[in-house]
């Protein structure tokens, strides 16, 4: 993983966007941004197109579940991953519907979010 | 040892004969279709179109050749017809031709006589009278000479009539000096220049149109003979394509007749094997239920004394293997009748690899030599060196194909040997097994009669020693299916060999072996069920049978694996993405979500470690589909314990597997945790407010984020305590939550006493 991958973080709570930028960049990725809610989110990966963007469904203005919608109607090149607290199978199937590429379940682990990268890059090349 | 070539090729074809009359066209049942070969079935088939397209053709060429006959025949009438017609107008002509010679002959006649009436007449006014009728004749005769020349354009005739003409001119001016004599009242000269001049010329005018007159006849009768001729030919070619084309319909009609005849005896035929085919299910219903009753029989009673009465533990491990024992047998049915209609699909696969005599042989001798030896009887096989030492076949069905044959040898027979001779027969590069044994044998008709599906020597066969009679249909499909042949000779009461020729189409030279020399173990199946991998790491288990849950969880945990188990798809997708396993074990029919559909959504939330699909259903297209959607290994059910724990050990890289832990941040993050450490305290002051206010949706949210962040920060203890009070949150529900949450602060307050600490 010597490319840095940049990546947009999109979560309501600080200590998460702290936690997850902290098991990422060691990993390769270049937190480029954070959003504390849905709307600034969407604003963000239209303006800097990030190449991953991680997405927590409880946000306030606009849920993750939300921003994938919006990104749908858009034609971005973005690699759209949902972490959430909720695993509950309605959930991951609406999000896989809506575009998400990944489904990281909270609490995670490094690996979960290494699998993740892992899968970004196999469908890169 | 070419002999046995030519007389087993004579065999041969006399088995295909039978199967050719035996094939019917149309399937019955699923059991009906067992009865059939479907190579012969299809060459057969193949025959028959053949058949009934040359069939049409004859019977087409036949029509079309009548059709033109029709029309030869149509034309020659017609031209005959067209022929005819221009004769008779010929004919015509020529009577005009005739009649005006006619004419001028009587013209001349009339003449003559007219001049000799005036010459005889005294009264110039009655001679004046007569004159004028002499000139009338004159203009008459002229008029009959110009049609002639006019009418007739043949040369011949206008020859002739130059002639005439020249002649009556002539005639003509000797009657005008004639008529001017009398007229001049020369009475005597006339008379005298009359029968001087006048009448020889008069001769020659008259033989001139004679001649003329003849000579068209002649013509006419040539133009009559010729309508004769042409008649007579037409009348030959038309009663000979009349008759051609007659004998043609007729042989048309008797070859039409022919074919009904022999398409209504096919029917019948078809129709007798197709009640004879339904005898076959009957037989094989009923002998199938035999089949199966008998081993579950055993299964039932077993079990259920075990169950009953407190037996010792020899006595319940000798009831336990008679059980295992009687289920494997029950297996092996059910494959072998899932072998027959995969062949009978053509569905079943022959590979092609590297095949090693010896190891298969070895497997055989490992599988068969104990049952042989069990029943005291002598079992070895006989290397013929040189054999190739590999060749291109599938060994497994090759495998298949022996164990068979050397099952057979030792079911029906009491005392002696079971003997598999191996050689190599260089003249037809045939790699020949043969297995012989000293057996109860049987006749001639018997040995025709077993390879086909369901058949055994006789009835009483069946009665006494059992079996399906699959599986010789079986192994001789096989063989043919592996470019081999399996054929038998047996002698009644002197035992019986059955002898396998696989024909090898390489070239072998270099791979040829002179001595016994134990191939590689066969590395499909390095496990037996006392040598259990060891592993470790979490493995989950998506199973809805209790029953398999638990005989999954025995294998499993004999492993050292850990084992969780869930109920179906859904389930196992949020377990899969909510905790960490190192493989997934899912079956393939659950209730909810089933695991194709789980397979497909674990692989696009993105987990990527190994799925093993467990299956009932064995056909390839299901193990394609699930391979298609993410699926890594297929486990069929029944378990085979040695593939199972053998998938288990290639997926799982054994102790290196992480265990279920949460994620514990290295010390850069020892800032993030020390942050969140220090967060605590307020979030947990949030949470209780908002229980004594009843505030559900302070409590829900702050649960949650605690569920969410307690294991990311290394605390697992506060994701589970936060998740119950999260549950009874969203769901309102306040029985035990004062519990929970008390839970919860004093898990809050430990990490905090340590923190301090």
């Amino acid at each position: 993983m010597e490319n840095k991958y940049r990546v947009l973080i999109a979560d309501d709570l600080e200590e998460m966007r702290e936690l997850l930028k902290a098991t990422i960049e060691p990993l390769g990725c270049s937190v480029d941004a954070e959003a504390e809610d849905g709307m600034e989110a969407l604003r963000l990966i239209v303006t800097i197109q990030p190449d991953i963007v991680f997405l927590d469904i409880n946000m306030p203005v606009k849920t993750g579940l939300d921003v994938l919608a919006e990104m749908k109607t858009m034609d971005l090149n973005v690699f759209p991953v949902i972490v959430s607290g909720y695993s509950t199978v309605t959930n991951v199937q609406e999000a896989m519907q809506l575009g998400a590429r990944g489904f990281v379940v909270k609490p995670y682990s490094t690996e979960k979010i290494q699998q993740i990268l892992e899968k970004f890059n196999s469908e890169q090349s | 040892m070419c002999d046995d070539c030519v007389s087993n090729e004579g065999l041969r074809g006399a088995d295909i004969t039978i199967l050719i009359t035996l094939a019917p066209g149309i399937r019955v049942s699923l059991f009906t279709v067992f009865v059939k070969n479907s190579r012969t079935n299809t060459a057969n088939k193949v025959n028959r179109d053949l058949k009934n397209q040359s069939s049409s053709i004859v019977i087409s060429v036949g029509f079309s050749a009548i059709l033109l006959l029709l029309v030869m025949l149509i034309g020659i009438s017609i031209y005959t017809i067209v022929e005819n017609n221009k004769s008779i107008s010929e004919i015509v002509a020529k009577q005009k031709d005739v009649s005006n010679v006619f004419a001028m002959r009587d013209a001349a006649h009339q003449r003559a006589l007219f001049l000799f009436r005036m010459a005889s007449l005294d009264d110039p006014f009655d001679r004046d009278d007569v004159y004028l009728l002499f000139k009338g004749e004159a203009v008459n005769f002229i008029t009959a000479s110009a049609r002639l020349r006019e009418g007739s354009k043949e040369h011949d005739v206008q020859k002739d009539w130059q002639k005439t003409a020249k002649l009556a001119s002539k005639g003509s001016s000797v009657q005008n000096a004639a008529v001017d004599l009398i007229r001049d009242e020369l009475i005597e000269a006339a008379h005298q220049m009359i029968l001087n001049e006048v009448i020889p010329a008069q001769d020659d005018v008259m033989s001139g149109l004679t001649d003329l007159h003849e000579k068209q006849r002649v013509r006419l009768n040539n133009e009559i003979a010729a309508i004769r001729e042409n008649n007579q030919t037409s009348y030959w070619l038309i009663t000979m394509v009349g008759a051609v084309a007659i004998l043609l319909g007729l042989i048309i009609a008797v070859y039409v007749y022919r074919h009904n005849q022999t398409t209504t005896l096919r029917i019948q035929q078809q129709q007798k094997i197709a009640e004879q085919a339904n005898r076959s299910k009957s037989d094989f219903l009923a002998n199938m239920s035999h089949e199966i009753r008998t081993p579950l029989t055993a299964i039932i009673g077993f079990s259920e004394s075990i169950l009953g009465v407190n037996t010792d533990q020899a006595e319940q491990r000798k009831s336990v293997q008679t059980i295992a024992r009687n289920g494997k047998h029950l297996l092996k049915l059910i494959n072998d009748i899932l072998d027959v209609s995969k062949i009978e699909a053509g569905q079943l696969q022959i590979e092609s690899i590297d095949t090693h005599p010896i190891s298969v042989l070895a497997e055989v001798e490992s599988i068969v030599g104990a049952q042989a030896r069990d029943k005291g009887l002598d079992f070895r096989v006989d290397y013929q060196f040189p054999i190739p030492g590999t060749f291109k076949s599938d060994p497994v069905r090759l495998k298949q194909i022996l164990i068979n044959l050397c099952s057979n040898a030792i079911k029906f027979t009491e005392k002696g040997s079971v003997i598999i001779n191996v050689h190599f027969r260089k003249c037809d590069n045939n790699l020949c097994f043969t297995v012989s044994d000293t057996g109860i044998g049987m006749n001639k008709e018997a040995t025709e009669k077993i390879f086909f599906a369901f058949s055994q020597a006789d009835s009483s066969t069946t009665r006494k020693f059992g079996g399906t009679g699959l599986g010789l249909t079986i192994s001789r499909q096989l063989a043919e299916k592996m470019h081999g042949r399996l054929s038998c000779t047996s002698q009644k009461g002197h035992g019986s060999l059955f002898s396998l020729e696989l024909k090898l189409d390489e070239d072998l030279a270099d791979s040829f072996i002179y001595e016994y020399c134990p191939g590689k173990k066969d590395e499909s199946s390095p496990y037996n069920a006392d040598n259990i991998p060891e592993l470790n790491g979490n493995i989950l288990l998506a199973e809805d049978s209790p029953d398999n849950q638990r005989l999954i969880r025995v294998y499993v945990e004999r492993t050292g694996a850990s084992l969780t188990i869930v109920e179906n798809g859904e389930q196992a997708v949020e377990q899969g993405l909510s905790r960490s396993f190192d493989l997934i074990l899912m079956d393939m029919q659950m209730p909810v979500m089933d695991g194709i559909s789980a397979t497909t959504l674990l692989r696009a939330s993105g987990y990527t470690k190994p799925i093993i699909m467990l299956s009932a259903n064995a056909l390839q297209s299901d193990r394609d589909h699930a391979k298609k959607v993410g699926v890594d290994d297929y486990v069929v059910k029944p378990i085979n314990l040695d593939h199972f724990y053998e998938v288990l050990a290639n997926y799982s890289p054994g102790l290196s597997a992480e265990q279920h832990k949460p994620h514990i941040p290295d010390s850069g993050m020892q800032e993030l945790v020390d942050k969140f450490i220090q967060g605590l305290p307020e979030k947990m002051q949030d949470m209780n407010t908002a229980f004594y206010a009843m505030d559900w949706e302070i409590i829900s949210e702050v649960s949650h984020n605690l569920k969410g962040m307690g294991g990311s920060f290394g605390f697992p203890a506060i994701t589970t305590a936060s998740e119950k009070v999260n549950i009874r949150a969203r769901q309102q529900i306040t029985e035990g939550l004062e519990e929970f949450i008390l839970a919860l602060n004093d898990e809050v307050d430990k990490i905090l006493q340590q923190h301090a600490a």
